[in-house]
This record gives structure tokens, sequence and C-alpha cells, in this order.
């Protein structure tokens, strides 16, 4: 068992690259000499970069290659020349500095200094992350390579501050603080760059961010904080010298928690592999998980040789990155031949990982222990604990003796590292548990082997032959369609237990070559299959005759598979019916079956019989001569131009027409030749474009200058600035512009787009404020107020009174020394353009909102006395508005509620106070502020408390930080006061609502009685209809002119029928109205 | 109703269908043979259907189409052109043909493309 199987995955032989550079005996040395040579090629000739020199310079020292002293000469001259020009950009004088420093060439301390004096210049003003790490960079390697040269930072803890300041908070970093993509690759720069600075002014660091009197402080603070990160790790040894080395700094405590972040975003192949991967590619090169993982190896490896503390990375990831750039193999160019070696080196420096099987140190001693054996393809796991024994002389580690439950078969060894020294815990990580496949094979037994035929009913044996499998003897056998067929047959393992292989099949070959193939299946160690060849008569598709029979049983564990002929049977069968399945032909070459099939042709669909050419003429001609007809006939009809007109005007006219006619005609030919209609289109476009060019030119210009115009507008949008002083000036920013200036996010830019209607927001940033309140749109920071559209004339007075107010309180600022004590009297800039802006838009409300109730209340009292559609829509139109407003209104109320409700928010809108305590410069503003909005803080409340009493005892920033908690009286009561007003306009609308809401119900009455009136008149009405319909039918009755004796000599009846009939249906109508007067039904 | 298979009276049939044909106007003449003319050759094409065989059955059906449309379309000329024709008094024939060319074009446009 190789040791280094056990702890590194390049057992695996296809990745063992690095492995097998220190193992040329191992074979596959070739491809590694290979890329050497590609490395060599390039010292040799890309002299172009020295760069791409470095790199390979560097591969060959870590592989431990020897240089060649001409490649060092001219190497060396190279990299003095570089050195010793002036023009040489600082990139190149980093490289060739880095190549002089792994040469060992030799160069004076004159040069040195005047290198050490140039990157000085660059470092102050450096603004992207490059620039500062080749800065940092070169004057490290200066440090290095001489001894008295200046390169001490003067000012170490800017360039920390605004290296840090390119840092986000997912412990990425950017490319310069104006690019918002952050990058892995830049991570690792980054870090190499902060290593840089704190090995260059370790001393000067650790004085100026030591703060004597905070200093118990900020141990506990840092405590809490690594005790919250760490909770779950285990190291806690590494806590306790971290909080006695009190001369670490908090920014590295921040940096390694950065880092801590970094690798939590690690990536994670499924065998363990981990990696860093870069979304950004293409920007700076290639950044691919290669290049990004290698650069954040190194740049923690830098580190971590920078503050000379133990960074706690956990295990598992740093085997992870072992085992990633273990992995790839060997790599194609040299470039990543280079990352990959150079990151190698840098994970054996930082000694967590044991690569030392690697690159080739020797192991401490340590115990292999077999813990584990499962079975492959089952999840039962058998326990061991068996100690491998320990060779020194070969560094291996052998299992001896297998355990005695392990039969043939596959299975994982499970094996374990245990260190035997205890101290070496703490500098090497094991790898867990390494599980390794395991493949045992053997020779299976084959005993009882028989076959017999049986007769079916009787079970009776008719005939019974024993078999040797080992000799090739076939035995012959005879059966018919009534009988049945058995074979048995044995299997066992080595060590005797029941044996399962993968493949035991019988195969029944007839003479024709039909094939039929049975699975064997077992009993514990017993095989056995009956064929009953009634059942099989369908599928042998009654062919009688000879049969093969033929057995094979193989596993790849069984080392003697075998496919044997067993016997030759002579099977009678019964004929075959007439619709029986025919059997299958068979091919004549048997591995013809497997062989490739016959090539489908395709047969496209048979041409259409063209008639002879002949004909086709002749028709041709026979089509022609109705035209010849028709000319024919307009001669004999004298046909003539006669009414074609003469004179220009009308003659012109009619030109045009026929040529308009010929011209659609020649379109309809070109689309027929062309056989296209987007051809015919375009010509049409061609048509519409010249029509177009001769338009004047004048509109065009115009046309395009009014688009541009358009764009401009789209792109920027104007500003008013308004600075403390109260002057104000329009700007026209575009977005990035000012993103740029008051350092806003993009997102929170878009809050105030007015296209997008985004609801009412009071936003506390970094470093401003951003408003939107409806029209008022603006960003305020701690000396500027820049409001969107100053045009609008809702937002004009807006700007007067920002204008009248800004400066007022100013004027009692200006001259005073210490804002900070006079802050306590004056409102903060950023609170008074809060102010006015609150302001406004309360008062905006306000004033809508009485301007709505001067006009509803006279329209409701109008829709009382009438109701017509006119009115009703009047108020429609009012109530509708008065919505809209409350909704308004209540979104502000809303808004601002919020904000006095969360400390936290209140406290973010402190700019001024922020901005103070982060130019203050004291370490522990920095991490108060942090604090302030970290996200720990819910979590450790408790923990933090103790740190603030802790803190008061002793020093003086401390009543400061206390005077900054308590505040947020100020803001609180400034947003009360508007609060209060907001929710008077709120009570305004809601008094106007229910005015509303009362006007309504009066007009539902007012209609319900109405339709009451209107039913009682139709009651009246209808029993109205009804008596006169009792009075008509009695007429009905009487005048039915029907002969009748009663006819004759009654007239004198006429009268009473007549008053009768009127007295029953009055009578009948006044019984109908007292009933319904009885009962209520017709109102009093 | 008696059978009279006398020729000449056939021949005076077809004399006085002439005369009173000759009377029309040219151009009404004008379009008779040229709605002839398309009625021939669309038979002609017929004929060569039934002859040789209708494979290119989209070239057939336009061509044929052709004719008869341009026939119709002439028919409906013809009749709002014919003075006689009270329906169409006010119609001017300027517009008559207009129509006529127009129809003809959309006609043709799609002929064109059914051609393939």
């Amino acid at each position: 068992m190789c040791e280094s199987a056990v702890f590194n995955p390049v057992s695996d032989s296809h990745r063992s690259a690095a492995l097998e550079l220190l193992h040329p005996s191992d074979g596959s040395f070739g491809r590694v000499v290979m890329n050497c040579c590609l490395v060599d090629a390039n010292l040799r000739y890309a002299f172009v970069s020295l760069e791409v020199m470095y790199e390979a310079l560097r591969t060959l020292e870590v592989l431990g290659i020897e240089k060649k002293p001409d490649v060092r000469a001219s190497a060396c001259a190279s990299a003095a020349e570089t050195l010793r020009s002036t023009s040489s950009a600082p990139e190149d004088l980093f490289n060739a500095l880095r190549v002089n420093g792994m040469l060992k060439c030799v160069l004076n301390d004159k040069a040195f200094a005047e290198i050490a004096s140039r990157f000085h210049d660059n470092l102050i003003d450096a603004k992207s992350l490059l620039d500062f790490y080749y800065s940092i960079g070169g004057l490290v390697l200066v440090k290095d390579q001489t001894s008295n040269s200046d390169v001490q930072l003067r000012d170490a803890e800017k360039i920390f501050r605004s290296l840090k300041d390119l840092s986000q908070s997912d412990g990425r970093w950017r490319y310069s603080s104006n690019n918002p993509e952050s990058s892995t690759d830049a991570a690792g720069i980054a870090l190499e760059a902060l290593a840089g600075v704190i090995s260059l002014a370790s001393s000067e660091i650790d004085h100026s961010l030591d703060i004597h009197a905070p200093k118990r402080a900020v141990n506990h603070r840092q405590q809490s904080i690594d005790s919250y990160m760490r909770r779950d790790l285990t190291q806690f040894r590494h806590l306790m010298t971290l909080t006695e080395s009190v001369n670490e700094s908090n920014e590295v405590a921040n940096m390694k928690n950065d880092i801590v972040k970094l690798f939590d975003s690690i990536e994670r192949y499924e065998d363990g592999a981990c990696y860093f991967d870069d979304k950004i590619v293409g920007i700076y090169g290639d950044q691919g998980p290669l290049s990004a993982s290698s650069s954040v190896v190194r740049g923690i490896t830098a580190l971590a040789g920078a503050t000379s503390e133990s960074l706690n990375l956990p295990g598992e990831k740093i085997l992870g990155l072992a085992k990633f750039f273990l992995g790839i193999g060997v790599p194609g160019s040299a470039k990543e031949l280079y990352h990959q070696i150079d990151a190698l080196a840098c994970l054996e420096k930082i000694r967590q990982v044991r690569v030392t099987t690697v690159l080739g140190s020797s192991a401490p001693a340590l115990t292999v222990n077999l813990r584990q054996i499962f079975v492959s393809g089952s999840k039962d796991a058998s326990v061991v604990n068996q100690k491998l024994k320990f060779d020194p002389d070969s560094a291996m580690h052998v299992l001896e003796t297998l355990p005695t439950n392990i039969d043939i078969g596959s299975y994982v060894f499970s094996f374990e590292i245990v260190l035997e020294d205890p101290e070496n815990k703490k500098t090497y990580v094991t790898g867990g548990r390494t599980k390794v496949p395991v493949h045992i094979t053997g020779v299976v037994q084959v005993d009882n082997e028989e076959i017999a035929v049986l007769d079916s009913d009787l079970g009776s044996v008719e005939m019974h032959k024993k078999l040797d499998l080992s000799g090739g003897s076939a035995v012959s056998l005879y059966a018919n369609h009534l009988q049945k067929l058995r074979l048995s047959f044995t299997l066992t393992s080595p060590s005797g237990h029941a044996f399962k292989p993968h493949q035991a099949f019988l195969s029944l070959r007839h003479e024709s070559g039909v094939e039929h193939i049975f699975v064997v299946s077992n009993s514990g160690k017993k095989f056995e299959i009956v064929l009953d060849f009634l059942g099989l008569v369908e599928k042998f598709y009654y062919l009688s005759g000879k049969y093969d029979i033929q057995l094979t049983v193989g596993d790849s564990v069984m080392e003697n598979s075998f496919l044997q002929p067993l016997a030759h049977m002579e099977l009678d069968l019964p004929d075959a019916p007439e619709k029986a399945a025919r059997p299958p032909p068979q091919s004549v070459d048997p591995y013809s079956r497997y062989g490739a099939k016959a090539e489908i042709t395709h047969i496209f669909r048979a041409p259409e019989k063209r008639p002879p050419r002949e004909l086709s003429l002749i028709f041709l001609g026979l089509v022609l001569l109705p035209f010849l007809g028709f000319l024919a006939g307009l001669l004999y009809l004298r046909a003539n131009l006669k009414n074609f007109p003469r004179s220009t005007v009308p003659a012109t006219f009619a030109i045009f027409f026929h040529l308009g006619i010929a011209a659609v005609l020649s379109l309809y030919a070109f689309f027929w030749f062309k056989n296209t209609l987007p051809s015919c289109i375009r010509v049409r476009e061609v048509e519409i474009c010249l029509i177009l060019t001769t338009i004047s030119l004048t509109d065009m210009e115009e046309f395009s200058v009014e688009l541009s115009l358009k764009k401009k507008t789209a792109t920027s949008w104007s500003w008013m600035l308004l600075d403390s002083s109260g002057r104000g000036s329009v700007l026209d920013l575009d977005k990035f512009a000012l993103m740029k200036r008051v350092s806003i996010n993009a997102r929170d830019l878009r809050i105030l787009d007015h296209l997008l209607s985004y609801p009412c927001a009071i936003l506390g940033r970094e470093r401003a404020i951003i408003l939107n309140l409806e029209h008022i749109k603006a960003i305020i920071t701690t000396d500027e107020v820049f409001l969107r559209n100053p045009l609008d004339e809702n937002v004009v007075p807006v700007v007067e009174e920002l204008r009248r107010r800004l400066p007022m309180a100013f004027g009692g600022l200006e001259g005073e020394d210490d804002p900070e004590t006079e802050g306590r009297t004056e409102f903060p800039f950023e609170f008074r353009a809060l102010e006015v802006a609150l302001e406004g838009i309360c008062s905006f409300l306000d004033s809508q909102t009485r301007e709505l109730e001067a006009a509803a209340y006279p329209a409701l009292d109008e829709l009382t006395t009438q109701i017509s559609s006119l009115n009703l829509d009047r108020v429609r139109k009012m109530k509708s508005s008065m919505t809209r407003l409350t909704s308004r209104v209540q979104k502000l109320r809303d808004e601002i509620e919020q904000l006095l409700d969360d400390d936290d928010d209140m406290a973010d809108l402190y700019l001024s106070r922020k901005s103070s305590s982060i130019s203050s410069g004291s370490s522990f503003s920095t991490s108060a502020s942090d604090f302030g909005i970290g996200k720990w803080r819910p979590a450790r409340e408790d923990s933090l408390t103790m740190g603030f009493m802790n803190m008061s005892t002793n020093n003086t920033v401390l009543t400061s930080a206390s005077h900054l908690e308590d505040n947020v009286e100020e803001l609180e009561m400034l947003l009360e006061a508007y609060f209060i007003q907001i929710e008077r306009t709120m009570n305004k609308l809601s008094t106007l609502r229910e005015y509303i809401d009362d006007t309504e119900d009066y007009i539902n009455i007012q209609l319900d009685n109405h339709r009451n009136q209107l039913i009682q008149l139709e009651l009246f009405l209808s029993s109205g209809t009804v008596c006169l319909c009792v009075y008509s039918l009695a007429a009905a009755i009487f005048g039915m002119n029907i002969p009748h004796p009663w006819r004759e000599n009654h007239g004198f009846l006429f009268k009473w029928v007549v008053l009768v009939a009127v007295l029953g249906s009055g009578f009948l109508f006044l019984s109908i109205i007292s009933y319904a007067r009885h009962k209520g039904l017709v109102g009093s | 109703m008696g059978k009279s298979a006398n020729p000449n009276d056939a021949r005076a049939l077809f004399r006085s269908l002439l005369s009173a044909y000759s009377a029309t106007p040219t151009n009404l003449k004008i379009i008779d043979i040229y709605i002839l003319f398309a009625v021939t050759t669309a038979v002609i094409q017929v004929v060569y259907m039934a002859v040789v065989g209708s494979f290119p059955f989209n070239s057939f059906l336009s061509g044929v189409l052709s004719c008869v449309g341009t026939a119709v379309l002439a028919v409906s000329l013809r009749i709002q052109v014919n003075k006689e024709n009270k329906e169409f008094k006010d119609l001017p024939p300027e517009r008559a043909f207009a129509d006529f060319v127009l129809c003809n074009l959309v006609l043709h446009l799609v002929i064109m493309n059914f051609l393939g």
C-alpha cells in the first residue's frame, strides 16, 4: 500500500504528474519532461516577456531542475537591462526583479535605491489593484535583495486602507475602484499585496495601529469576532495565541475574516477537490479556475508569511485545493504548469497540508489503520481496526494480512491516518479517511455438475449423465417434447462460501443456427435449470433435430471463467402447425449478427414522366396561335390609336400610366425569373430609399439632431447641485458619473428614476442619503445635495427653500474648529437638507389635501340637494383623486414610521458622523462603525455590550462613542415632527372620506325612498286595472253575439247591469286598497 | 312547333346574327376578340393537359386560371363599357378600364406566386 496513495489521490495513475517527477522510475516521466522542455524553450526563446521568463524559472526551481548557465546569463542581462532603463513600466520592473531574485544576479545598490524610489512614486498615485500589486511587490523584492536601500513605506496605513477599500463583502476584490466587478483572482493578488505592505511596514504598522489606550477593548472585540467566526472550528489554541499577541492589528483580523469568506465561495468537485472559479473571463487575460486558485493560494501564503501567524483555514479545503492542483495532471501550456507548480509549492509552505509526498519532503511518524471494508454494491460495511505495518526503508505502509472475512469480490478499503506525535497535529492535516477500491480474485470450484433428461409427468429419470466440465468431452442426449432437461452444478469460492457469478447462461443451439439462451439461477451454492420442452415448443419454432448445449459461467473476480460445450441433444418436437411463427433467418456468418446492418438506401420520388419535346413545342405554337388570331382580329376591326391623347399633359399622363403597368409587369417578370419574393421586396425597398433620399437634406439633418438630442437626454439626467453654502448649479450628470461621485449603487440610483415609479424611500447609504419623496428626488451627501429635475414646477419651491436654509445654519458653524462639539447644538448638513425635503413634501401633500377639501365639500353638498349625473361624476372624480392622495400620504407615513421604528436605520442617516469617524483614522472607530452596521451585531449583542462596558473604564475615544450612540434622538425628533404633520394630513383625508361615505349613504336612502313610492303607485295602478278587467268581463259577457232568449225584451236591465258592474268593481278596488293598507303594504 | 331541317333557315339565322353583331361598337368588338383569345388559349391548355398530362400541375392551373380570369374580367369590362347597358350608365368607361387593369394586376400577382 503506497503511503502517498493514502494521503493524496495521486495513486490514480492519470493524476500522478507531480508524483512522477519524484519517482521517475514510475514510467510516464515523458510527459513531464516534455513540459519541462517546453519551459526550457520558453526560457531560451521567449525573452520578449520577463513574466514568462519568471514563470519558467519558478517552475524549474520548484521542480528542482538545474538552470543552465547560459540561460542564466542571458536572463540576468535582460533583467538588468529592464531594471536600469528608466522608462520601463512598474509591471516590467516587478517581473525583472522577480527574475533577478530567482537568479541572484549581481546588481549594485544604487540601482535598487533608484528602483525603490520609483516604486514609491508609483504607489502614491496608484489607482488600481494591479498598480498597488506591482509597486508593493517590487518593493518587497528590493527589500529581499538588498539590505541597505530605503524600502520603508511612508504611509503604509493609507495604502492598506486603499487596498482594503477594493474588497467586497464576499471576500473577493475588485481590480480598481471604478470597476464594480469583483473576482477571485483579484483577491489573490490583493492578499499578496497586503502581505507585502505588512512585511514592508511591519514595525510601522505595529506602531501606528497599536493604539495603546483601547488595546484591551480591541482584544475583547477581536476575541468576540473570532470566537463567533470559528465557533465550530476546534482550534482554539490559535485563538489564544491570537489574543495574546497584542501587536497584531485588527486590520489583519478583518482580512482573515475576508479570507474565510473567500474560502466559503470555494467550488467543489465530487471527489473533494476544491477550486476557486472566476466568473469574469477575458478582461485581464485568462482567469480560469487554475490561475484564480493559484493566485489565491499564493496570496494566502504570502500573508501567512508576513503576519508570522497561522491562518486558521479549514483543513479539508486546503486538502481539496491540493487535490485540485494534483488532479489537473500535467497541463498543456507553460503558464498553466507554472500556476500549478507554484501553487503546490505555496501550499507546502503553508505547512497545513502535507503535500510533502508530492514534492518530496519527509513525512512525520504516523500510523495507518485499516478501519472499514465496504462490499461494493451494498451498503453494509464491516468495521475492522487493523494497523498497517510500516517499512522504513521504502517508506511504505504494508497491509500484511487480509482480514479473515474477506472473500473474492470487489471491496472498498477505508484507511485512516493517525499521527503518532500529537505535536504534529498542529502543523499537519490528514486527509480524513481515504477509500481505496480493492479487487480480490480467486479460483472458483465447480462441482457436482450433472445433466439429466426427465419424463415430464412422472419425474422419473430417463437419462442421467455425469459431466466433467474440466474435460472437453460432450455427452449425447435424446429427448422429445414431453420430457424435461435438467442441468445442475455448484460453485464454491476459495474460502468455501457460495459464489454468484455475474453471468451463468445455458445456450441451446440448433444445427440451423437458431440459438436460445437461458439464465441459470441459483439457490445457495447449487445452480439448477430445468427446461420443460412442452412449454418451449413455440419458442423453439417446432424445430426438431440436433441441438448443441453450451454453458457459460463468468465473473470479473473469477479467475477460471469458462464457456464450454456440454452435450449434443437429439430433440424430437411435433410438426409445426400452419400459423406457427417461422424461425428467423440465420445469417451465414455468426458474427454478422453484431456487424453492420445493410445500408438504408433512400428512395426519392421518381421523376415525373416528361412529354416528348416536340409535343411541347407543338403546343407552344398552338398557344401562340390565338394570340396571332387576336392580333389579326384587331387588324380586321381596324383598331387604332387615334384616341391616344395628343396634347402634352394628357399624353404624359397616359404614358406614365402605361409605364406604370409596364413596371409592375416587369416586376412580375423579375420575380418570375429570380423566383424569390424577398429580392422583389428589396427592389421596392430600393425604390423607397430613393424616394427618401429626395427628401430635402435639411429636414434630415433636423431629424437627426432631434434624434441625438433624445439620445442624450436618455442617458444623462439633469441635476441641481446645492452645496453647503447654498449655491446651486444645474448639472447634466450621467448615471455612472453620479455613482462614482457619491459612491452609491446603480440600484439606489434607479430608485430615483422617474420612469420607473418607485415608492417613497429614505435610504441611508455609506456616504449618502437617498431621498425619493414623490417629486423630490434627491441624493444628500455630507456637504452636497443633488436634486433631480430642478425645473419641475413642484420642485422649484423646494430648491428655493434649500437655497435659503442651507447656508443659514452653516453660517453658525463656520469658523468653528471642532464640528464634533458643535454638532450637538447645530444640525448637521444632511439633516438640514432632509428637513427641507420633508417639509417640502409634507406641505405639498397638505396643500393638495386642502385643495381637494375645498373642491369636495361644495360638490358633495350640491349632490345632496340634487342628484344629477353631472354631480355624481364630479364626486366620483373627487373620490378617486382622494384615494390616490391617501395612498401617497400613507406611503410617506409608513416610510417615516418604519424609519422611526428602527434605530439602526436612523443611525445610518448620520452621514457626517460616519464620515468623521472614518476619517478620524483610529482603527477603533472603523471597527466601531463596522460594528454599528455589521451583521454580527444581533447575534453577539451580549458580548458586545460587555466589550463596551469594559471600554468605558479608561479611554476618551469611548466617550465619543457613547455620545454617538445616543445621538439618534435628534433625528428622531426631526422625523417625529413631520410624522405628526403627515398624520394630520392623513386625518383630514379620512374625515373627507367619511363625509363622502355619509353623502353616499344619504343618496342611497333617498333612492330607496323613491323606489318605494314607485312601487306603491304601481300597486294602485295594477289593482285598478284588475277592477276594470272585472267590469269589462261583464261587458264582454253581455256583448257576446250569440242568439239567446234573454236578449229579447230585457232592455230595462241595461242600467242595472252597468250600475252593478261599476259598483262591484269599485268595491273590489276599495277592498284591495284597504287590504293593502291593513297589511301595511302601502305607506302612510 | 314543327321541325324544319332546312339549311337555309340556319343560314338566315346566322346572317341575321352577324348583321346584328356588326352593329356593335368597335371597342366592344375588341373586347370580344380578347375574350375569344383568352378562352381559346385556355382550351388549348386543357387539351394539352388531356393529351400530355398535368405534370407541373401548378403551372397548368395558373395558366388556365390566368386565361379564364382575364376572360371573366374582360366580360365584366364589356358589361360596364356597353352603352346599351343602363345599369352602369353613370360609370365612365375610363373608370371601368382602370378597374380592369387593377384586377388583372392583382390576379397576375397571385398567379405569378402560384406558378412556382
